[in-house]
Parts: structure tokens; sequence; C-alpha cells
């Protein structure tokens, strides 16, 4: 096999890709496909890792939201997708996805880094009957090593495809006459893409992200000792068939085997996965909620925040190096030696750099003052919110209070009733300006604690009035704007 | 040459998946209907109590239950079990969608349902169907009646079988995901004194007649999630790509009417404890019925729950104010520093 070469013959000779098209990729679309690698390669099935792309196309965006395994076949020696099967399955997930309607919108295979091979032009050209802007999302598995140490891109790279007809550079090349037989030969063009995640997308790779369930949790400080569990435990060998230790074990092993020395390349994870604990937004919510647990989803995500700032912060740094590492303007000081080693200077990255600032003074809205009068707006309503529940919290302190008075003074009117005669007169004087005139002299202990109950049904009622229904009804009032 | 080809894929594969690690993944059908022949659960009506969900099975469900918006959506979870354990690898929606429509459209997916599965073995999925999922948008996960029965019937037919269920919701403005995952006991069994409801859950005025009537009849499963090594090494490239997300997103803004009718309950419930407390003070004037081991039940509950929002919220005005901060006046800072930079350029 004559891969991987510079040249793809495959890959469009022009450049970059001049449709326009735009893909947003989503990360449910490369969970399927590590899902579908993991089961495949796990169940030793036959036949290569091929699937259908699922999305919307808008104009010239096109999103990939969805994806599915496909059943290929062999026809004619080419190996293509089941039709039959495909339409079927196809028609299934139409009927659950109709809000918003997704559509077939290319597929995705396992290739080497240096793009398609020509047997993946069959499937590509049936899938092109259907939808003649189909993509082809080429998933390279010998990048996904290398890209996960040095942090870079996602092992994949998205190509859609045109008819060219023969340039004088690829033309007459063996690989591609026998699977082209007209003059227009189908190329790939490298797409640019961006990730999109919907909200709740993010929540669910995030919950997803932060490692297994509670055993893990619990387990994460004993990490070592889990560590060399594990190794006895994969000397057992693969038979999984042993009830439910042998699957929690298993659970452990993989978080355990991410952790520990097991695979050589584990190394590499023991640092980022430390790291994405406080790294992944909600990382630190392991515990069920619960009231107590809220200082520490306060404190969650403000890390995250902190996190995602770090990480701005780097890319701006990164950005400032780049520009000061440039060579200095020939214009302004005709005086500079040309052989200092300076940074080669890359238009397009000027160019967005340029576009970047540019577009800064954008960020601030347009009407300064409203923006802070609906920030001050929302702040006073998160502050009454606050507000009602430090209250409700002090009604309950009250209570208790009042609860554990009425246990101790009780017994003192017993002890010493002559006290209590000289007191009353001053009991009775407060009484009848409270209103509440008239009581024996008994009820010393029990006038103080109903006025402690009533202190608390008191409280509560203002708390009632001014903190939910006004903050309720704001929040219904404010929803429109 | 194609096989020659296929086999280079496939060999290329196989460095990325551990059959230690990723054991979760493997499928031995023998082993599935042994055990299903030998049906251990019918000796202890609690003999499942673990379940453990795969990131993509888990991802799709959280995000179907979304897509439905305010309306409950259902849908079936492939797996297979081991010991006490399910083990769900993929889910997939039904045609369904909605309280009243479910009884009705059951037939529809009645048919849906083999049809898929079908298609699914012959792609080598070989999982049966292990339960079901539903969405409760804003109002907790448990089982209400009709779920219920719903859960009864399957597990008395197409044991084990498994009821899960999602809050939208809720997963928005706890930025985690909530799920619950629920078998209900056999008709004749009852729990012995022990009640559902280890956990304190915040439930809507609504809809907690039909809570508590039910919660005697199922019990809860620990619920935890897998992730193949594939799934890792993604997630964490992933994270370069959306750190930005972090950033920008507005809680407090996406989520204004779910907290508005937190806030509605609240003050329901707060209506509540006052009558009872007030009660309660003018009721014991001596305090020996009281006691001070009994509780304010309904005021604990306000505390919880005001505590609980006041918390999504300061969490979500942080948001804004990290915002405000960060990116607002920053033309005034930068403008100085832009001229330059474009004079470079």
């Amino acid at each position: 096999m004559s891969l991987p070469k510079p040249t793809n013959p495959l890959i469009s000779a022009h450049k970059s890709s001049d449709s326009g098209l735009q893909i947003l990729l989503h990360p449910l679309v490369l969970l399927n496909i590590s899902d579908y690698t993991t089961r495949h390669t796990l169940r030793e099935q036959e036949g290569p890792i091929v699937g259908a792309l699922l999305g919307q196309q808008n104009g010239r965006d096109i999103s990939l939201e969805h994806a599915f395994e496909c059943k290929v076949i062999v026809k004619d020696g080419e190996i293509i997708l089941h039709e039959a099967w495909l339409e079927e399955r196809l028609q299934q997930l139409k009927d659950v996805h109709k809000a918003p309607a997704l559509d077939l919108v290319g597929w995705y295979t396992h290739t080497p880094p240096s793009g398609p091979q020509p047997h993946h032009l069959p499937i590509h050209r049936q899938l092109l009957e259907n939808n003649e802007s189909a993509v082809l999302l080429a998933f390279h598995p010998s990048l996904v090593a290398t890209s996960s140490a040095t942090a870079g891109k996602l092992p994949l790279t998205i190509y859609e495809s045109v008819y060219e007809a023969e340039t004088s550079e690829s033309g007459g090349k063996p690989v591609d006459a026998e699977t082209t037989d007209t003059d227009l030969k189908l190329r790939f063009k490298e797409l640019p893409y961006s990730i999109e995640t919907h909200q709740m997308e993010m929540i669910g790779m995030d919950f997803i992200a932060k490692g297994g369930g509670n055993a893990t949790a619990v387990k994460s400080t004993t990490k070592e000792k889990v560590g060399s569990e594990s190794v006895t435990e994969k000397g057992k060998g693969t038979a999984t068939r042993k009830g439910k230790e042998k699957a929690t074990e298993y659970e452990l092993t993989e978080e355990a085997a991410t952790n520990g020395k097991t695979r050589e390349d584990d190394n590499n994870v023991l640092g980022p996965e430390d790291e994405d604990r406080t790294l992944y937004p909600i990382s630190h919510r392991h515990y069920p909620t619960s009231p107590d647990t809220n200082p520490h989803t306060v404190v969650a995500s403000l890390t995250a925040k902190a996190n995602a700032i770090k990480m701005l912060h780097s890319r701006i740094r990164l950005l400032n190096t780049y520009l000061s590492s440039l060579p200095p303007s020939h214009l302004t000081d005709t005086g500079i030696d040309p052989t200092i080693r300076t940074t080669e200077v890359n238009h397009t990255i000027l160019r967005s750099i340029q576009a970047l600032t540019n577009r800064l003074p954008l960020i601030i809205p347009a009407d300064r003052a409203a923006f802070e009068k609906e920030m001050l707006a929302e702040e006073n309503d998160v502050s009454l919110v606050a507000l009602l529940g430090s209250l409700t919290r002090s009604v309950r302190d009250i209570r208790e209070v009042g609860r554990k008075f009425s246990v101790c003074p009780r017994p003192r009117p017993l002890i010493n009733p002559h006290e209590l005669t000289l007191a009353f007169p001053i009991l009775q004087v407060i009484d009848s300006q409270r209103g509440s005139a008239g009581r024996g002299s008994g009820g010393l202990a029990a006038d103080l604690f109903p006025s402690f109950g009533h202190g608390g049904g008191v409280i509560t009622s203002p708390t009632g009035e001014s903190g939910g229904g006004p903050r309720a009804r704001m929040f219904l009032g404010g929803g429109g704007t | 040459m194609e096989a020659s080809l296929k086999s280079w894929e496939l060999d290329n594969a196989v460095q990325l998946v551990d059959s230690n690690r990723d054991a979760l993944y493997s499928y031995d059908g023998a082993e599935q209907s042994k055990i299903l022949d030998e049906k251990p659960w019918k000796m202890n009506p609690r003999y499942f109590r673990n379940v453990r969900i795969s990131a993509v099975a888990l991802l799709k469900m959280v995000m179907h239950a979304r897509a439905g918006g305010p309306l409950e959506v259902m849908g079936l979870m492939q797996g297979k079990t081991a010991g006490d354990t399910f083990i769900v690898t993929d889910a997939f929606r039904l045609p369904v969608e909605g309280t009243e429509t479910r009884v009705n459209a059951h037939e529809e997916a009645n048919e849906y349902m083999p049809n898929y599965l079908q298609s699914s073995r012959d792609v080598g999925q070989m999982e049966n169907a292990v339960g079901w999922y539903h969405s409760h948008p804003g109002y907790g996960c448990w089982l209400s009646g009709v779920d219920v029965s719903t859960q009864l019937t399957q597990q008395s037919f197409q044991d084990p079988f498994l009821a899960v269920v999602i809050d939208p919701d809720r997963t928005i403005s706890a930025g985690k995901v909530e799920i619950g995952a629920f078998r209900t006991y056999p008709e004749s069994y009852k729990p012995a004194g022990e009640r559902f409801g280890d956990g304190y859950q915040t439930i809507p005025l609504s809809k907690i007649e039909d809570f508590g009537a039910h919660s005697s009849r199922y019990y809860s499963l620990e619920v935890s999630h897998f992730k193949s090594s594939l799934d890792t090494q993604l997630l964490e490239l992933l994270w370069n790509k959306y750190w930005v997300s972090t950033l920008s997103q507005s809680p407090l803004f996406t989520n204004r009417d779910y907290s508005s009718k937190q806030m509605v309950d609240l003050s329901q419930m707060i209506r509540k404890a006052e009558l009872s407390v007030q009660a309660n003070g003018r009721g014991m004037p001596v305090p020996k019925s009281g006691g001070v081991g009994v509780k304010d039940t309904q005021l604990e509950k306000v505390v919880r729950d005001s505590n609980k929002i006041s918390g999504e919220e300061i969490s979500g005005l942080l948001a804004g104010v990290v915002k405000d901060r960060l990116f607002n006046g920053i033309g005034e800072l930068e403008r100085p520093a832009k001229t330059l930079k474009s004079e470079k350029s």
C-alpha cells in the first residue's frame, strides 16, 4: 500500500474549499463513533467501521447531530451500504427526530490521516445520489494517541466532494484510473468545522467526563490501591460473567487503569485526568443535591469559570507572543538588519487577528445604561432570593430557640413561686401593653412560649408576602424581556 | 485488495480499545440467555441494585428529554444485566410524546420497537431492550401512578426491565444530570416498613399527591455511568473546544421559566408552612404536646428549597457578573492596543 504519502490523489489539488460550507459538529456524533468502534472491536465484528451522519442542512451550514452505524455489503467487488437496511433505519430515526427534522447528510469511516482511499468511493457515490452535498467524516484512529498528548485537534477531518476535470498533475495516475470512468473525477476537499453544543448536551458531557459514578468517586481517594487490585483482576482473564463484583471491578479497573500505569500511554492520561476534575465546569458535583452542598455547587461553578478564564488568558497570551515575535516594520524603520531571525509572517493569521480586534467593540452592549439597569434588576432578584433563603433559615432557627427555651424555664415557677408574684405586676403591664391583658401568674412560661410561637408566625408572614410573591411576579413579568 | 484494506482498518482500531477497561462493551449472547433462563431476580423483589449507563446512551437520553421541552418524552434502552447490575449500552427514542397520548401511542411504539431492535441486531448490536426512559420536565425524578403500572406490566412480561426518569429542567438549573432509575415491587410484595425516600426531593405541590400515593410501590437503583477509553480521549480533546461555552452560557436567562415556577411553588409552600406554624403556636401554650423531637417538617422543607433555589440563582448571577467584568469595557481599555496591532499588520 502506498500510504501515507504527502499527496493523496483523491484530495483536490485546489487548496481551500470555496463552497463556503460550514460544518457544525456535535459531540454526540463523536461519542457514537467511539461507541461503535469500541463495540465493533470488542465483539470482533467483521467488515469496516462505517456509519451514517444525521443532521440539518441550512443553506451553507450543515450540522452533524446524530450518527448511526451502517450495514455494508459487497456488491460487484465494491463495498457499499445495504440499501434496504439503510432506508429502514433512516426512516426509524427520522420518525423520532422531527423537531428539528434531521436528514442524512453524510457518513463516517476510519481512514488514514492522509485522507480517503479509493475503496471509500463507492459508498460516497451511493450517498451522493440522495444528497449531492454529502460529507465524509474521516476519523483517524492512528492520530488519537498523538493528538491527545499534544492537546491539539480532534483526530478527524471532514471532507466535501467535488467533481473535477482532469488536472495535469493528478491526471493519469493508475490509482484512480480504475475507480473513475469519466473525465470528471470525484475529489475530496477538506472543510472547516466547529464544535457546537446545546447547553443540555454540554451538561451531559460534563457529567460523563467527570468520571464514573459514585463507585469511582468514592474510590478516587484510594487510587493506588485500586490500581494494584485491577492488575490482579486482569490476571484472571477476560471472562466477564462473574456477577456483580466482577462488573463493578471492571468499572473500577477502567477508572483505575486510567489513573494507574498499566499501559504506557496512561502516564499521559494521569495528568489530564486529575486536571479535568477542576477543568470541567461542574466536575465537583459528585453528590446528590442536598441543601448542604450549595456552597460546593457555587464553588464548582466558580472554579469552572476560573479555568475557562485561564484558558482564555493563555489563548490571548499566545496571540500576543505571536504578534511580538513578528519582524518589526520595514516601513517605519529602514535600518533593521533583515538577517535577524524572526517568525515568518503569516497573513491569514494576521488578518484574523485584526478581524478579532475589530470586533471587540461589538461586545459592549449598545445601550450601556439599559444593560446596567437590567443587570441591576437581575442582581436585585437574586439578592432577594438569597435574602429569602436566609430569612427562612432564621425563622427555623428562631423556632428552634423557642422550642428549647420552652424546655428550660418551665420548672422555675415551681421552684420559686414567690419570685413570680413579685414580677407579676410588671408582667401585667407588659401584657396590657401588648393588648393581651388578664393572664394568670402561671402564664409566665406559657406567655413566653407562645410569644415565640407567634414570633415565628409573624416573621413568616411578611416573608411569604414580600419575599415569595413579588419575586415570583417579578420573574413572570421579567420573562418577556 | 479490499480485504487487506479492511483488515488494516481493524488493526488500527485495536489500539484504541483495551479489552479489560472496556469490558462492558462486549456482549455474550449465550451468557445473557442463561441469565434469562435462571431469572435470579424472581427470588428477591429488590434483586437489582445498580445501573450503569454508557456515555452515549446517557447523552442520547438527556438530549431527547430536552428536545421534548415541556412535554414528556419516552424511549427505550438497550443493554444487558450482570449480577444485580443493569448495564445500559444504548438508547433510542420512541415516537411517543406527552402524558395524555401515551396510552394510544403505545400501539405505534409497539410496532416501532421490534423493528428498531431487529435492525440494530443486523449491525451487531445484539442487546435486548432492558428498560424504558421518560422525562419529567421540572418535577423531579420519581414514578407517577401511570408510570408505576406501566413498569409493573413491563416487569411481569419483559423482565429484566428498568425504568429511568430524567428531569431536563432541573438538569439545566442544577448543572448536573438529574436522573433516577427505578423498579417496582411485585403486586404482592409490601416493603417492610422501609419507605422509599432516602433522599429528600423537591416536588411541586401539584404533583405531590401522585408522588406520595405510589412511593411505596417501587425502589430506586444506584445510577452511575461508564465511558470507554476512546471516549475519555475524545472528551479531553473536546474540552479544548468548548471552554468558550462555559464562559458564554447564562443559566439565569435560559432557565427563567423553570426558576419562576420554582418560585411560585416556594411561595405556596411558605404559605402552607405559615399556616402550620401558626396552628402549632396557638395550639400548644403548654409545650407538653409539642416536645423537642418534633420538627416543623413544612418549615424544614421551605428552608431546604429556598436554600437550593438561592444557591442556583447565585451561581447564575455569578456567571453574569464574571462575563460583565471580563468583556464589558474591554473596548475602552483595548482601543490603544488595537490600533497598535492593526498598524503592525
